[in-house]
């Protein structure tokens, strides 16, 4: 499928994110999902090393709203959609028959169950960003590490990231060692 | 929908972000980070953005009750504010006659927000037993820069090209802070973090320095001595603007980094690494914890030692080093002053009876106008020098105590507890009258923030059930107890307007402010005070070796000691006992006893799990997950192991607060720091053992 740089995604800089898991609740405030195991966006702490060497990384995920999205092929009631307009992914619950093989296929783990034994899954805060705010993960992020827009918005973000970064770099002659 | 302004009161009254309340039928059905507010600009941490469940959770306080069995038996009757005021006020004038209103002690833990009109009420009242949080937090950092320089001194983030941040973790507890970090680390600042753990800030700084918990003194001491040895501290400085650089240049002899490091934990090649690093680019900052560093028993001086690196480094009072600045209103630092000091009523103590803690503390006390909560329950046990009968909390928590089984009993040897809160608290079921508070959504607060910006919140709901104000509360309180014309006759207005009258505003000038306003009339910054006025100390000097210290019988010098607890200073212990305990350090999704209760940040960290390094999960046969006892000589609590590289080998760190698993049972109730009082819950041994 051809991507338009007019789609909607999430960029993640992943050296912004420290784990502090505001994007997860600010989620399930936007769109009342109870406490549990239902998470549209989840966070994962991995550690590398031993000591004196050991270095963290969080990782904040949802649904990445793909272009060739896996769980769209494989949903036998073709419940799931990638709208034309923006290239959002949603689910149409009233479709689904809560057989979860879209939570299978999914490379980023980006369905929950709800109770009512349907799939759920990040709809891009359909109800901000149709009135034209960021989603909710983007907008409460603290450090920087979420941004949401048109896929050509993202590709300038991360441009002058990259920018700041090289520069930084020059500056010190190196990107700063740990001894 | 309809969007409300206001604030979320979590946390500290410094750190509070601005909040958007989506409003529908009189109700929240959603919040998000207030844009146009400074502070946080839009954005909110875990917590904050949990608001909505906190707000509307099934046990906040509805109503006035009292006491309807035994004391603990949960069993409550429902009264009216007007009952409830009235038996308190009444239990208070009684106890006042006999045996005197120094018997009744006023503490607030948090939110913070009516301390100011509580030590009014508690002064006014003639009990010189206003208590705080602080006691335990936060005021010894201020009495230990006080020592040193007269005055608390703040990094100059903006400005500064170095960082050394000492022992916390701002990316989970404050984030303003750790915002305006990642700004100066884009910006090509140079970092050095000091933490026994590996930390966001820790991850994102050029040096990290993880050191044995309790040793900070000795580290900062041994800095010292190489930039004594290889000439890099700043000589003009410290020649004229110092008293003691002589002395201290002879007791930083024997902390050369091979000792150092031997104590620290640190390796040689670090401590030199960041010692010339902080001495050599200019301007650089300290960047300090509001309690870690000196939440050992050795805590005040370790903390000289450590803010005393500006001072040696010519960073002090200087553009981009750390300035020294007059707080504004609760603990906050904003361009304007207010009449705070003023209405605590700071200048009734001398004339009051003695405070808890003044014997034991005297140096915390001359520079802290409180009374030492830390010391509540032993002169409740011991009734010397006289004996207290009645506390009044707003937002307190026995388990805040070291030992806090130790203070539970204390209170319930009191013959009236009164708890002011937002939630049942176990704490509130100890209680003989409960009072049902606001939270910042439902009531109206005057705020500071440090980027020179103002708040009059007005209410964004009706209060839950009869939920009232603090600050209405203790003036309707002081009604009764016969103070109504020092408490503006009940109008909280008047009060706020008084609070404020130095800075200019008016409350009803504030109210066409919804979202907050920057100070109009902002004083502007001025570095290198003491050139004119000298510093606040008595010698009007840096006291490296501190005139105040002496006369109370302290080493003058920011000497460093082993914790009274630790493998070196009790090896015997240690055999039983081989890990270094460390408690206390936040979580994203917690704070103190708070946000435990509400579902969203439970659900993130459903049980109590104590951090234990892999190398010492093995020797002992713990994998992750699995249940184990964390043990002191004292007690032991059951958690979960959660094995992680993220803490040093041979330390093991507990978080505090949490009900199921309280990390305070583990500690002595006098394990204490000689000059401050503060609890030593950063360093001391344990064992842990698989169920």
């Amino acid at each position: 499928m051809r991507q338009s740089l007019m789609e909607k995604g999430f960029l993640f800089d992943i050296s912004h994110c420290v784990g502090c898991y505001a994007c997860v609740v600010a989620c399930k405030d936007q769109n009342d999902i109870q406490e549990g195991p239902e998470n549209w966006r989840d966070v994962e702490i991995i550690e590398e090393g031993s000591y004196p060497e050991v270095s963290t990384m969080a990782v904040s995920l949802a649904c990445m709203h793909c272009s060739d999205p896996p769980c769209m092929e494989v949903c036998p009631v073709k419940a799931i959609e990638k709208r034309k307009e923006d290239g959002i992914v949603i689910v149409h619950e009233e479709k689904c028959i809560g057989c979860r093989i879209c939570l299978m296929v999914c490379p980023f783990g980006a369905f929950g169950m709800g109770k009512n034994r349907k799939v759920k899954k990040c709809h891009y805060c359909l109800e901000r960003t149709s009135k034209g705010l960021e989603p909710a993960c983007v907008r409460v992020c603290p450090f920087g590490a979420l941004y949401g827009g048109s896929l050509a918005e993202l590709q300038e973000v991360a441009f002058k990231k990259g920018i700041r970064r090289f520069i930084l770099r020059r500056d010190s002659g190196s990107s700063p060692n740990k001894i | 929908m309809e969007i409300k302004k206001t604030i979320c009161g979590i946390c500290t009254a410094s750190t509070h972000c601005g909040i958007d309340a989506h409003i529908e039928n009189g109700k929240v059905t959603k919040i998000e980070g207030m844009k146009e507010h400074p502070s946080n600009e839009g954005t909110l941490c875990v917590k904050g953005a949990a608001s909505r469940q906190y707000l509307y959770h099934p046990d906040r306080i509805k109503y006035p009750m009292k006491r309807a069995g035994a004391r603990g038996s949960g069993k409550w009757e429902r009264i009216s504010w007007e009952e409830a005021l009235h038996t308190i006020a009444e239990s208070l004038l009684r106890l006042k006659k006999d045996p005197g209103p120094e018997s009744v002690i006023f503490l607030t833990g948090y939110t913070k927000w009516m301390r100011p009109y509580l030590q009014r009420l508690a002064h006014a009242f003639g009990s010189p037993n206003y208590c705080t949080e602080t006691g335990l937090c936060y005021s010894a950092t201020v009495v230990a820069s006080e020592i040193n320089f007269g005055a608390m001194a703040l990094p100059d983030l903006k400005n500064t090209k170095c960082i050394l941040s000492w022992s916390v973790n701002p990316f989970y507890s404050n984030i303003r802070l750790a915002r305006r970090i990642l700004a100066a680390k884009e910006r090509g600042v140079k970092m050095i973090a000091v933490d026994p753990r590996v930390t966001p800030l820790t991850e994102r700084s050029d040096l990290h320095l993880q050191l044995r918990p309790g040793t900070d003194g000795a580290l900062a001491l041994g800095f010292m001595h190489l930039m004594i040895k290889e000439k890099i501290y700043d000589k003009e400085f410290v020649d004229r603007w110092t008293i003691g650089f002589d002395e201290l240049a002879d007791y930083v002899k024997e902390f050369d980094p091979k000792r150092v490091e031997g104590i620290t934990w640190v390796p040689i090649k670090k401590i030199e690494a960041a010692t010339r690093m902080f001495s050599e680019i200019k301007p650089a900052c300290v960047v300090q914890s509001a309690s870690s560093t000196v939440h050992h028993v050795n805590g005040v001086q370790n903390h000289r030692a450590i803010t005393l690196l500006s001072a040696l480094t010519g960073n002090f009072d200087v553009q981009g080093g750390n300035c020294v600045q007059t707080p504004t209103y609760l603990y906050t630092f904003s361009a304007t002053r207010t009449n705070e000091e003023k209405i605590r009523l700071v200048d009734q103590l001398p004339h009051l009876p003695k405070r808890i803690g003044e014997e034991e503390v005297p140096v915390w006390c001359k520079l802290h106008p409180e009374a030492q909560s830390v010391l509540i329950p032993f002169q409740i046990h011991s009734e010397k020098p006289y004996p207290l009968r009645a506390f009044l909390g707003f937002g307190a928590n026995y388990r805040m105590w070291p030992g806090s089984d130790f203070m539970k009993d204390a209170l319930l040897k009191l013959e009236l507890l009164v708890f002011s809160d937002f939630f049942m608290t176990d704490t509130c079921q100890l209680g003989d009258i409960i009072l049902p508070a606001a939270t910042s959504f439902e009531r109206s607060e005057l705020k500071f923030w440090v980027e020179n910006y103002v708040m009059l919140t007005q209410p964004a709901v009706e209060p839950i059930g009869e939920s009232k104000s603090d600050v209405h509360i203790i003036l309707e309180l002081a009604q009764r107890l016969g103070l109504a014309s020092q408490f503006w006759n009940g109008n909280e207005e008047n009060a706020i307007n008084e609070m404020i009258a130095p800075s200019g505003y008016t409350v009803n000038e504030l109210k066409n402010y919804p979202s907050g306003t920057f100070l109009k009339d902002p004083i502007p910054l001025r570095y290198k005070k003491y050139e004119q006025e000298g510093f606040a100390t008595p010698s009007k000097k840096v006291e490296i070796s501190s005139s105040i210290l002496r006369e109370s019988g302290y080493d003058p010098l920011p000497i460093y000691r082993e914790p009274k607890y630790s493998p070196f200073s009790s090896p015997e212990l240690a055999k039983e006992y081989p890990l270094v305990l460390t408690t206390g350090a936040r979580l994203p999704m917690f704070l103190h006893s708070e946000m435990y209760n509400v579902p969203w940040c439970r659900s993130l960290r459903p049980f109590p799990m104590v951090d234990i390094n892999p190398s010492d999960a093995k020797e002992r046969g713990v994998e992750q997950g699995d249940w184990v006892y964390l043990e002191t000589k004292r007690n032991r609590i059951k958690v979960k192991a959660n094995v992680t590289e993220t803490i040093l080998p041979g330390v093991v760190n507990m978080p505090h607060g949490n009900k199921e698993a309280d990390a305070n049972l583990l500690i002595e109730p006098d394990y204490l720091d000689p000059i401050s009082g503060f609890p030593g819950f950063k360093s001391l041994l344990c064992e842990v053992k698989k169920i």
